[in-house]
């Protein structure tokens, strides 16, 4: 009864908090929709698949991420696939040829390239997913194919089928509503590396799990099963919906709504207890323990919680499809991304926010409750603002953290080192915000000036530090945020633009039209118009005792044909020396025994391999994989251009190609940056109002006694004006200044991250002041708003009606 | 909470209490050894000039303040020996409030201030409750009304139906009249009176007014943190405001 009397009684002072925390919880809400709804689900080419099995992890690519699975040998897989088939319960079971595949038109490249999803199957696997032949049928002979409608070619017309190593000729045979481009199957088992993924569809009615079981049977203990809806588990693998940056930006919001709800929330109902104290002293002299204050306080919460979390989530659903229609269109989401889930993840923002709020009022409902009560009968109980020790001991702790953050950002790899910049910086500037109610009236003491204003000004200081500090507080958080993000991003493109030239060999690159490799056959016109050799990485790898090496076929340093190239990292771990003859197994899954030589790695290599192999002995071993890219010196780029046409390909500048790459990273990195700044932006605005206007109403007395003892109006207002743009200045200066410790440190870290034939990197700090300019004017042109739209409107009354007003 | 059979006819025996507060780096002594005892229905004022040390008498008399030495008993039981929830408890069972201003909490109505202390105790008080004790000070109509639609002395007359409503042994008032026009000054007094006259309850009253003083059964004069003179009979009554006017000049001017 009495939390909800006084939450109605005091709606407007919550306001703010019950804005911010709406605000928060509908971001919340909305990344969380957006965030269900592209959680990965089957495949649909594996959809009427009731089992899929691959072989067990073997490690991971370059990335660093993508799983590299063993690899079964094709009579190996076939055998299996026919036992699972054979069995009760099963209707068909597949052993799956998946290849690189480009189907041209002439010298136009078929397909939507958005997705990247060119993947070339065996007839076979049709069965295994979920699309329905539009037109057509299968395809009989080496002569046909099966195109997805979103090629837009009819039954009858004719292709060139590109695949790695050949160049086919081939009729539309049908047309389905899929991804795939399918052929029959023994141009399937030529053009593919190996068997990757075994699918069995159960009879009409049998238990998939017993099916499940069954194929684990079969297959042994070093496959990996998945039934039901575990089967997503391969979406992740295929690479249909795993955009990295999206995921970020997603998670990154989550984040930035849960932080701003805790503070918000925390803020707002922190001062409440400041400001409200004389209420809560009346309800503890009357008789409320203080236990029952707190429940009180954070039965507030709760309500408060409840209201914005409810009015959050119902901005949510409408606020996740605008998001996610502009993640899409800035290619942060797979295109057919569209509002899958709803309930679930609106219901936990909503649970996040309730609690949030009542996580963000523990801390203030225990000040309540050591409210005394006789603090009830002062009228204006000066409480004395010493600074308690705990601040000073997080502010050390925060500070310490910060130091040591920077000392790491030195030293770890460049995405590590961004992590750590950033969070120096946050570290650095929470120290100076848990600190502030300690040195802000110092600062403000130094303010010059005889008149009584100047002296009202220090004075007012040296008794509202708290006041002060959370008016200083969004300044800081946005100063701190901005320098930091902005300043790395551009610090590290500059470095980036500077150094980064001559890692790729060559004037020229040759790429596929479509984001996708180079058919060996685009190679062999390279090498025909290049002068010496071409600089080309065809991504592949080996297994030494089970365990997958990253390796790469190389024409330009390739290794003598039949031989290997070891990195000293890659001897040392497996134990091999110069000239020894190793076993090892093919990407196929054949075994085989090569002499290994050991050298570094050049640059461009050590990123990308842990053994190097020729073009020729890596495209024996692994006929399916389309090449990466060639680096190269052109002798007629004009003609080569003409006859890369029909093969998917065409030829780029390098500097351009590296501008472009540059160019994407910073957009966004800008992007984000920027998200996160708007974000702050407006935290800093519904706060600041809070903040001030909370402080303005529970200093109305004193203003009032200023106009009665003389003061002019103008004077009024300026005072408050004066202190909070002094304090968003003080907030800016704070936080620009404790982002640099970060950014210089990463001009250290940085320096080691390039080619280091050429030394360590000169790398400067780059602050985007045209940017910051705006920003910092708009911070203190809020500051000072904040600060005048409340005394305005107080003292728009009379004098004498504010002073005589109750409280 | 014990209770002794000795104790029973004084309601409130405060033994040599002393009570420091800091005050920048003095410490002033508000309490400085005083002693004083209530008999149970009876209307005490206590009287003195500022900083000698009254309103801290009736704070801890009341449990809202704690003495550094020294013994308070309230109704039989002993303060000393209360952790701060127990004297929580020990405040809204035994003692009503009335203060010189800011006695009601904006949010609530009057008739919902009037029942808190019982609501906060989780007793069965309900709104015929509340609109018994607002009868009781003539303010049954404005029942629904909120602090700020009444007067300084219609806010007064809630606190004392508050202080009624749990029939407290003990009312302590600071200044109740401090803020009010003559009129309902007398008005709040006479609503302090009979409980004392009609429901038998213990009143203590710290005033600068020897008005108010004139309508107690006892009047105490504190200086320098002590009693420094009592006077008037129990239950006798008989006072004036001139006679303790000047008997209280005579005390400021030694």
């Amino acid at each position: 009864m009495i939390a909800f009397a006084m939450v109605r009684h005091r709606l407007r002072a919550v306001l703010g908090g019950l804005v911010s925390l709406a605000l928060a919880v509908a971001l919340l809400s909305a990344s969380a929709i957006v965030i269900a709804s592209s959680l990965p689900t089957v495949p649909p080419r594996y959809e009427r698949a009731d089992v899929l099995a691959v072989p067990e992890a073997a490690g991971t690519r370059s990335d660093g991420v993508t799983v590299a699975r063993a690899v079964w040998t094709r009579d190996e897989a076939d055998a299996m696939a026919e036992e699972i088939a054979a069995s009760d319960g099963v209707a068909a079971a597949v052993a799956e040829r998946r290849f690189d595949v480009r189907v041209m038109d002439g010298e136009r490249v078929l397909g939507d390239a958005a997705d990247g999803a060119f993947d070339g199957a065996g007839w076979a696997s049709f069965g295994l997913g979920g699309s329905r032949m539009l037109d057509g049928g299968a395809p009989s002979g080496a002569d046909q194919v099966v195109l997805p409608a979103s090629y837009g070619r009819s039954v009858g017309d004719r292709v060139t089928v590109l695949t790695a190593g050949a160049e086919r000729p081939m009729t539309v045979s049908g047309v389905t509503g899929g991804e795939d481009v399918l052929v029959s199957d023994a141009v399937a088992d030529a053009a593919a590396t190996g068997v990757s993924l075994i699918g069995a569809v159960s009879a009409p009615g049998a238990d998939t799990a017993a099916a499940g079981e069954l194929v684990q049977g079969v297959l042994g203990p070093g496959a990996e099963v998945f039934t039901g809806a575990d089967r997503s588990a391969m979406e992740a693998e295929s690479g249909g919906s795993g955009n990295w940056a999206g995921q970020q930006l997603l998670a990154l919001l989550g984040v930035l709504a849960v932080f701003v709800s805790v503070f918000a929330v925390g803020t707002a109902f922190a001062f409440q207890v400041a400001v409200r104290r004389r209420e809560l002293a009346l309800l503890r002299a009357v008789g409320a323990s203080p236990g029952q204050v707190r429940r009180m306080l954070l039965g507030e919460a709760a309500l408060v919680g409840i209201a914005a979390s409810l009015a959050g989530a119902a901005l949510g659903a409408p606020g996740a499809v605008l998001l996610g229609e502009w993640m899409v269109g800035h290619e942060l989401l797979s295109s057919s991304w569209e509002v899958r889930s709803v309930a679930v993840p609106v219901a936990v923002a909503v649970l996040i926010g309730v609690a949030t709020a009542v996580a963000g009022v523990l801390g203030a409902s225990r000040r309540a409750a050591a409210v005394a009560p006789l603090e009830a009968l002062r009228p204006e109980a000066p409480r004395s603002e010493t600074v308690p020790r705990w601040r000073l001991w997080a502010a050390g702790a925060a500070a310490l953290a910060g130091a040591a953050l920077a000392a790491a950002t030195t030293r770890g790899d460049t995405g590590e080192a961004i992590g750590f910049a950033l969070g120096s910086s946050l570290a650095l500037a929470a120290a100076s915000a848990v600190a502030a109610p300690a040195y802000l009236p110092r600062l403000f003491a130094l303010v010059p000036g005889r008149s009584p204003l100047a002296e009202l000004l220090r004075a007012e200081a040296a008794a509202g530090a708290r006041r002060l500090a959370a008016t200083m507080l969004p300044a800081l958080l946005i100063s701190a945020l901005a320098v930091t993000v902005l300043g790395l991003t551009d610090t590290f493109g500059a470095a980036v633009d500077e150094h980064s030239r001559g890692e790729i060999p060559g004037e020229a690159m040759v790429m596929g039209e479509d984001g996708g490799g180079l058919t060996d056959a685009a190679l062999d016109r390279t090498r025909e118009h290049a002068e010496g050799e071409v600089f080309s990485r065809l991504s592949t790898g080996v297994y030494v005792d089970g365990r997958w090496v990253e390796s790469v076929g190389l024409r330009r340093d390739a290794p003598p044909e039949g031989t290997v190239w070891a990195s000293p990292a890659t001897a040392a771990r497996f134990g091999w020396r110069e000239g020894d003859t190793v076993e090892l197994t093919w990407r196929d899954g054949t075994a085989g025994r090569v002499p290994v030589t050991i050298g570094p790695f050049p640059p461009e290599l050590e990123l990308w391999a842990e053994l190097a192999l020729s073009h020729d002995l890596a495209r024996e071993h692994d006929p399916g994989t389309f090449t990466i890219a060639a680096g190269f010196d052109p002798v007629d780029a004009e003609a080569l251009s003409s006859a890369l046409a029909d093969q998917g390909a065409r030829v780029e500048a390098t500097a351009q190609v590296i501008d472009d790459g540059i160019a994407e990273e910073l957009r966004l990195m800008r992007m984000f940056a920027w998200i996160i700044l708007a974000l702050s932006l407006g935290y800093a605005v519904v706060s600041l109002a809070d903040t001030l206007s909370l402080a303005t109403s529970a200093r109305r007395r004193d203003i009032a006694l200023l106009r009665v003892n003389g003061v002019h109006r103008w004077q009024a207002a300026a005072l408050p004006a004066a202190e909070s743009g002094l304090a968003a200045a003080a907030g800016l200066v704070l936080g620009t200044l404790l982002s640099l410790p970060g950014l210089f440190a990463l001009t250290v870290g940085l320096r080691d991250d390039f080619d280091p034939r050429r030394g360590p990197a000169e790398v400067s700090v780059h602050l985007p002041w045209a940017e910051l300019g705006p920003l910092f004017a708009a911070c203190l042109a809020i500051g000072l708003l904040a600060a005048l739209v409340p005394a305005a409107r107080t003292l728009r009354r009379t004098p004498a009606s504010m002073a005589a007003e109750r409280e | 909470m014990n209770t002794t059979p000795d104790t029973a006819r004084d309601a409130i025996r405060i033994h040599a209490a002393v009570k420091h507060h800091a005050a920048g780096a003095r410490r002033v002594a508000a309490l400085d050894g005083a002693s004083l005892n209530v008999r149970e229905g009876t209307f005490t004022a206590i009287m003195g000039p500022s900083g000698s040390g009254k309103s801290t008498l009736l704070h801890c008399a009341a449990g809202l303040d704690r003495p550094d030495r020294g013994s308070i008993t309230v109704d039989g039981v002993d303060l000393g020996a209360l952790d701060e929830r127990e004297l929580t408890e020990f405040r809204r069972e035994r003692v009503g409030f009335v203060f010189q201003s800011y006695n009601l909490l904006d949010a609530l109505t009057a008739a919902q201030n009037t029942l808190l202390p019982a609501r906060l105790a989780g007793a069965h008080a309900g709104r015929r409750d509340a609109l018994d004790a607002l009868d009781l000070v003539g303010l049954r109509d404005r029942a629904d009304h909120r602090p700020h639609q009444l007067s300084g002395g219609e806010q007064q007359r809630v606190a004392i139906a508050r202080a009624l409503l749990a029939r407290p042994p003990v009312i302590c008032a600071d200044e109740p009249t401090g803020a009010l026009d003559l009129a309902r000054g007398r008005q709040v007094l006479d609503h302090l009176r009979a409980a004392v006259d009609v429901h038998g309850r213990t009143v203590l009253v710290v005033t600068h007014d020897p008005a108010v003083a004139a309508r107690a059964d006892r009047v105490v004069f504190m200086a320098d943190g002590r009693i420094a003179d009592a006077f008037g009979a129990d239950g006798a009554g008989g006072l004036t405001a001139e006679g303790i006017a000047v008997r209280m000049a005579g005390l400021e001017a030694t």
